[in-house]
């Protein structure tokens, strides 16, 4: 099974392209879309799952064209969206009864045996009779990817599925996606958060702009930060300066001063040593290679 | 095409988060507490509502249906938009939306929710009342009704409703915005749109007519169904639509296809209805009108006579067929070569016979011109025979009634009744003279108005086939034969008669025979809810009768000339009109009174309530009346105020909407016995129906004046101080309460003079001898004329000529009424004594109609005891430039003297005084006589006194310069601003807040006794009074104080303390500039108050009165400036 995006674009009534020309194939298995904020992942998702309509391009899921077999293709797909909250006045089963008679699950038996399996796998079979909108953050999104997986879906798309999450949450999610992926069905899961993709993606494409400006395994990535990320000891004065001329992942504090890892195509002046670089690092690398403002003081603190 | 299982589950979840929204849950039990209070208050033994309430079939669950109905609309505008604002604030629909199902599943599935929340709701409603209505009303249970509501009233508006919002809040994408616009728009319909252009704006069925009757269901009810169905497929039109603008991308072609199909069809469907029930409107105004004009090419068209008809009916699925045999005379003076009958339009005319032999004719509508061979010659008969079937048309019936009056609501309470003048169903027919059932010569009355119909007196014989269940009631002597195809009823009336009447029906009836005249009463099975409340009167009801229609015979001064009288119950939606010609309607007919189902809106029916009144009153009084006694007490009541008495202004029962049925007996005496026609004063045999009318009149409870105003009687005065009776015939722009009022009031007025003339006890009785002598036959105007002449000194015609052509009216001036005890030899009695003057060039005559105190009882609902039967009554003739000291005596006590003045300037028209305990004067001797004086103009006012009334040229009002915008605006764009009116009443609770004049009987006024009012303001509006002045002088000033000024507006006397009246603040302005004279009101006396000595030059001379007070209104009335 594979998605097929060939020249999408977007374009919004304003005249601003979300998307412009995209082309994508994404195989069976995880794939990670990556991009800052604003960069047209949730575009490229909403169109994916039939809720938007692309300005021209073409997207075909198999045989399936996206316009044309909406009905086969909604079938297909579960949908977990960025700020998912469930109707107040819900049972946290009740909602996933409904999501699951919404994905034909006819049987009511059945359908309840499913939800309490699913449930379960969620680790939300303690609260089943709790309002769903009364669950933390983190059940609200394990409810979310419950509900997704009620229809058995061949693909399951996940917008920024972590955003908001405390570390132990963040990570239980992760290991929840690693597990999916194991299956043979398609998860796109888009974030601007690169932990979320480094553990389990077996491809990712990089979103800027509206515009694909990676596509490839997060492996091919990192080699494209290779020998570029350092880690610089700094005193206070120091720090500010470098802060000025490089991107700064990182900056721990020491007896010395701080310890700083930063990715520069030079070797900074001092007190430096090279650094292995992961996905972190070559994500923000490569953002900066490509122009893109890497504000990283004021970024997200997440990951 | 559907996905019907996606449709089911999105209905039940909707449901069930609509079930669990507070917003519901409240909105729901508010909604349901609110009713069951009502079927409480509909159900409570004692209390309960009015009887009109209790009795028709379906009140109760009517009332429910049309208050959740708007409810329930209101809330689903809300809840209906409350979903598109959830699907817009979270993703949670994303997740939903991105499944498969398509747009029009979704649409589908929520309206599927939305109805079935409601229809839980409405289920608990109708169950309620269902058992409310089974156990504790009188009405019989119908569970049609309960049907009919929520599928007409209930179902449409709830899918427009649903309709209209999701698509506004889809386009407009605003739940506040589309809620304040529903809210807006309900408002609108509710208070002003609700019945304009034939009910179209009607979302809530709230105006529009629907009822159902006991007797014939929903009767047939075109009407509201194309109506209805017109607002459910704009529903389901627009819900379609909403589908196609939904923004979720779609899914299924087909669906779309499907649900445009929809939208058009549904628009198509509810074009056709709404254009049809238009259509039908426009097209009944039409056929109407086309009738009125062919009986106007007509009206000059001589018309035979009608001595016999022999009328064979059979009664079809909802058809009818007759063959009638009449025998046709020619009472005119010249051949006739051309026969003019009318007959119902849609009846269809098969056959017309003369000797066997067809003849010719030529029909144009209702009607039908017979064309024989030979022209008849004055005096010839000729038989003929009509033969045809078909139903009846009912826009054949009240030609003379303007379209205004004729689609005006028919309103009690909450309930519109559709208006019906005829039935013909499968199981009951009621056809009265007006539905043109029977060919009758010439022009019916209601076609040939203004210009007077000839009243066709005939010998009837009427003979009907209807099956075994059924039973026929009509006039005269009847035979039942049995048939193998069922029951031959055959009814001869003993005596010629002007018309007769058809009602079949599954009736069941009572019977009792006094003095050879036989009492019956018809009702639908289970429709006796009236027994239990005579169970003790068994022994007694002949008795009862007896003595009721002894005194009603007495008093009337004639005798009851039929052998039967029959009370039959007709479904509620039979309705009739009060005529400008007659005080006959067709509720009355010869020997039988028709009364809506369980004496739905009698005055006298609420047994229940006068009986339980009765009981307090008893309690409360501590006397020990026997059941029995009870019993005979407030059937005596109905009898009087629903059969005897004919009451004018009404109050009770609809009275707010003008109703006009009256079911009162007097046709029996005078119309059905005797017709004068003339063509020179077309209205003649109504100033002869006036005449018998009066005798047995009913003291006008004028106590509504307060609030309404002027009453129906003085708007009618004041229109005929420049409308002659002629010109009020023709005048259809006039409101009709007051045409009808005015006529009332010139009927009654001619006779009367002449009566006051001759002197009463004379003209009565050579009256009586006139009816009788032409008895059974249409009496020519110069009957009436010899007669009359032979009576007395005057010219009868001139009189009549003037009444009929001139505005002139007389007035008068009352003072010095009074009521107390003298001795009269050894007795103790009751004088009343007062003065009257006429100042004008007109002859007049007034009434003087006594009540006395009642002793024990009152069984009178509260509504009908200002008005009540007169226990004595004088007429009075006041010539012109005359005044008159009046005294008399009574043996009661006396309770309200009331002087009728008839047609006249005076406003009040009746000046009528309640007196408290009367103290008896040993010093007076007892006055009984009337004594004459000529009234001198000098007289009226003064040398050197100047009087400025409200009512005079010198006197004007400024009004303050604020004016409320908004609501004038409001008034003006919606019409109800309503013309400015000459008089208003008093609203002490709001007053307005510019000068208004009123009327009263305490205020200054030669006849008209006015004043104006407004709300105390700031001192910014200002009366003034001013006089010419001839020559200068020291002046007396003076201000006319009325019991008005003295009334407590605001403020609650508290216990020991006197209420402050405030204070009037006058301006005087004299020779030396101006002098401000506060008036304590706390210690004016009634009447003149002084308010200084001034010197004053010639010329002009006035007086300001500021609107400032400390207390709520001011009042202007009268100043008076007097040399010293």
């Amino acid at each position: 099974m594979q998605i097929e995006i060939q020249k999408l674009s977007k374009q919004y009534s304003g005249g601003k392209y979300a998307l412009r020309d995209v082309d994508l194939t994404i195989h069976s298995g995880m794939f990670g879309l990556l991009g800052p904020n604003g960069a047209g992942k949730t575009t490229l998702i909403r169109i994916l799952v039939t809720l938007l309509k692309p300005s021209s391009g073409k997207v075909r899921i198999d045989e399936l064209d996206l316009q044309r077999n909406r009905k086969q293709i909604r079938n297909l797909v579960g949908y977990l969206p960025q700020d998912f909250s469930t109707f107040s006045r819900l049972a946290v089963w009740e909602f996933l009864d409904y999501a699951g008679a919404m994905s034909g699950l006819r049987r009511k038996k059945d359908r309840l045996a499913r939800v309490d399996q699913l449930l379960e796998d969620v680790g939300l079979f303690e609260v089943r009779d709790r309002q769903a909108s009364k669950l933390s953050g983190g059940m609200k999104r394990r409810l979310g990817i419950a509900q997704t997986l009620i229809g058995e879906p061949r693909i399951m798309v996940v917008d920024e599925p972590t955003v908001g999450l405390d570390p132990q949450e963040r990570l239980r999610f992760r290991n929840l996606m690693a597990d999916l992926s194991r299956q043979d069905i398609i998860i796109v899961l888009s974030t601007h958060i690169v932990g979320d993709i480094s553990s389990t993606c077996s491809h990712v494409a990089l979103l800027n702009l509206g515009r694909i400006v990676f596509k490839g395994s997060p492996d091919t990535l990192v080699t494209q930060a290779q020998g570029r990320v350092w880690k610089v000891y700094a005193s206070a004065l120091e720090l500010d300066e470098l802060k000025a001329r490089y991107p700064v992942i990182s900056a721990v504090p020491s007896e010395h001063g701080y310890e700083l890892r930063l990715v520069g195509d030079e070797r900074p002046a001092g007190s430096v040593e090279p650094a292995e670089p992961n996905m972190e690092d070559a994500y923000i690398y490569f953002m900066q290679s490509i122009g893109y403002d890497m504000d990283l003081e004021t970024s997200d603190n997440g990951w | 095409m559907l996905n019907l299982y996606a449709i089911y589950t999105i209905a039940r979840f909707e449901a069930k988060l609509l079930f669990r929204s507070w917003a519901f849950r409240i909105f729901s039990l508010l909604g349901l507490i609110i009713l069951v209070f009502f079927s409480i208050a509909f159900a409570l033994p004692g209390e309960g509502p009015p009887h009109y309430v209790r009795a028709l079939s379906c009140s109760l669950v009517l009332t429910d249906v049309k208050l959740l109905n708007i409810y329930v609309g209101i809330i689903a505008a809300f809840l209906a938009t409350e979903f598109i604002k959830r699907d817009r604030k979270h993703d949670t629909t994303q997740v939903t939306q991105a499944r498969s199902y398509s747009n029009l599943d979704y649409i589908t599935g929520k309206v599927a929710g939305i109805l079935s929340v409601f229809a839980v709701l409405h289920g608990l409603v109708l169950l309620q009342a269902a058992i409310v209505d089974l156990f504790f009303l009188d009405s019989l249970f119908a569970w049609q009704a309960y049907v009919y509501f929520t599928a007409l009233i209930s179902l449409p508006t709830l899918v427009f409703v649903i309709g209209i919002s999701f698509l506004l809040v889809t386009l407009l994408r605003s739940q506040a915005l589309v809620f304040a616009l529903m809210l807006g728009y309900s408002l609108l319909v509710l208070i002003f749109l609700g019945s304009e252009l034939f009910y179209v704006f009607d979302v809530y069925a709230f105006y529009q007519p629907m009822i159902y009757s006991g007797i014939i269901g929903l009767g047939h009810a075109e009407g509201p169904f194309l109506l209805r169905g017109f607002y459910f497929f704009v529903g389901v039109a627009l819900i379609a639509a909403t589908v196609l603008l939904t923004r979720r991308l779609r899914q299924s072609t087909w669906a779309n296809v499907g649900a445009a199909s929809v939208a058009v069809g549904c628009l198509v469907a509810a074009t056709l209805m709404i254009t049809s029930h238009l259509e039908t409107e426009y097209a009944g105004r039409d056929l109407r009108n086309r009738m009125r004009a062919s009986a106007q090419k007509a009206v000059t068209s001589p018309a035979p006579t009608v001595t016999s008809y022999e009328i064979d009916l059979h009664h079809g699925a909802d058809t009818i067929a007759a063959d009638v045999d009449l025998m046709i005379v020619n009472s005119t003076e010249q051949e006739l070569d051309s026969l003019l009958f009318s007959l119902n339009p849609s009846l269809h005319l098969s056959l017309i016979l003369s000797n066997g032999k067809p003849i010719s004719s030529r029909r144009e509508l209702q009607l039908v011109w017979l064309k024989p061979d030979q022209p008849v010659a004055p005096g010839d008969s000729m038989p003929v025979r009509f033969s045809y079937s078909g139903q009846v048309d009912s826009r054949y019936c009240y030609l003379d009634i303007e379209d205004e009056q004729y689609e005006k609501l028919y309103r009690l309470w909450l309930y519109t009744i559709p208006k019906k003048y005829a039935f013909i169903t499968s199981d009951y027919v009621h056809l009265t003279p007006e539905a043109g059932w029977y060919p009758t010569p010439g022009l019916s009355s209601g076609a040939a108005f203004p210009a007077a119909a000839r009243q066709n007196w005939s010998d009837y014989k009427l003979s009907v086939l209807i099956p075994r269940d059924m039973s026929a009631i009509s006039q005269g002597d009847v035979m039942i034969d049995s048939t193998d195809l069922g029951n031959r009823y055959t009814f001869r009336p003993e005596s010629r008669l002007p018309q007769i009447s058809l009602t079949l029906g599954k009736y069941e009836h009572k019977s009792l025979e006094v003095d050879s005249v036989n009492y019956s009463i018809h009702y639908l099975p289970g429709h006796d809810f009236f027994m239990p409340f005579f169970d003790e009167l068994t022994d007694t009801l002949p008795a009862l009768i007896r003595e009721l229609r002894n005194d009603y015979e007495v008093t009337l001064g004639l005798d009851y000339p039929f052998e039967r009288l029959s009370i039959v119950e007709v479904p509620i939606q039979f309705y009739s009109y009060d005529r400008l010609w007659t005080v006959t309607q067709d509720m009355v007919q010869p020997e039988i009174v028709f009364m809506p189902e369980m004496g739905t809106i009698g005055a006298g029916t609420d047994f229940r309530q006068m009986k339980r009144a009765a009981r307090r009153r008893q309690e409360r009084s501590n006397q020990a009346d026997s059941p029995r006694e009870i019993q005979a007490g407030y059937f005596s009541l109905f009898a009087k105020i629903d059969i005897l008495e004919r009451q004018t202004n009404r109050w009770g029962p609809g009275r707010e909407h003008e109703l006009d049925p009256r079911y009162c007996i007097f046709p029996n005496f005078v119309t059905y016995t005797s017709h004068l026609t003339s063509n020179r004063w077309p209205i003649i045999n109504r100033a002869f129906e006036a005449h018998f009318a009066e005798r047995v009149a009913v003291i006008q409870d004028t106590r509504s004046r307060r609030w309404r105003g002027l009453t129906d009687a003085e708007e009618a005065n004041i229109a005929l101080r420049h409308l002659s009776l002629a010109d009020i015939l023709s005048e259809t722009s006039m409101k009709r309460a007051t045409r009808v009022a005015a006529l009332e009031a010139k009927a009654r007025f001619i006779l009367s003079q002449m009566e006051l003339k001759i002197g009463e006890e004379k003209f009565a009785s050579q009256m009586n001898r006139f009816l009788h002598s032409n008895q059974g036959r249409d009496a020519s105007d110069q009957l009436l004329l010899n007669f009359l002449d032979s009576l007395g000194d005057f010219d009868a015609t001139t009189m009549f000529d003037s009444w009929y052509n001139d505005t002139l009216l007389p007035g008068y001036m009352v003072e010095d009424i009074e009521c107390y005890k003298v001795l009269d030899g050894e007795r103790t009695r009751t004088q009343v004594k007062f003065a009257i003057s006429n100042p004008t060039k007109l002859d007049g005559g007034i009434r003087v109609d006594v009540r006395y105190r009642r002793q024990g009882v009152d069984f009178r609902p509260w509504w009908t005891r200002g008005q009540a039967q007169t226990d004595y009554s004088r007429p009075v003739f006041v010539p012109s430039m005359t005044t008159k000291s009046i005294g008399f005596l009574v043996d009661e006590p006396v309770s309200v003297v009331a002087i009728e003045t008839y047609a006249s300037q005076n406003i009040p028209s009746v000046i009528r005084i309640s007196f408290r305990e009367q103290k008896l004067r040993r010093n007076e001797l007892p006055f009984e006589a009337e004594l004459s004086a000529p009234l001198d103009p000098d007289d009226i006012v003064e040398a050197g006194e100047y009087l400025v009334d409200n009512e005079d040229a010198g006197f004007d009002v400024k009004d303050p310069a604020k004016e409320n915008w908004l609501r004038r605006t409001l008034l003006t764009l919606f019409g109800s601003d309503r013309e400015e009116e000459t008089y208003v009443g008093m609203r002490f609770w709001n007053p307005p807040g510019r000068w208004v004049a009123t009327t009263d009987q305490n205020f200054h006024g030669q006849f008209v006794h006015s004043a104006y009012y407004k709300k105390a303001g700031d001192g910014a509006g200002m009366a003034t009074w001013s006089a010419d002045l001839e020559e200068a002088g020291n002046y007396d000033v003076y201000y006319y104080c009325s019991g008005e000024d003295h009334r407590p507006w605001r403020r609650r006397r508290r216990r020991g303390q006197t209420e402050n009246m405030g204070e009037k603040h006058f301006v005087v302005h004299h020779e030396d500039g101006v002098d401000r004279v506060p008036f304590d009101l706390n210690g004016a006396e009634e009447g003149w108050n002084y308010l200084g000595t001034y010197r004053l030059s010639a010329g002009a001379a006035w007086v300001e009165l500021t609107d400032r007070n400390e207390v709520g209104i001011v009042t202007a009335d009268a100043v008076k400036w007097v040399k010293r």
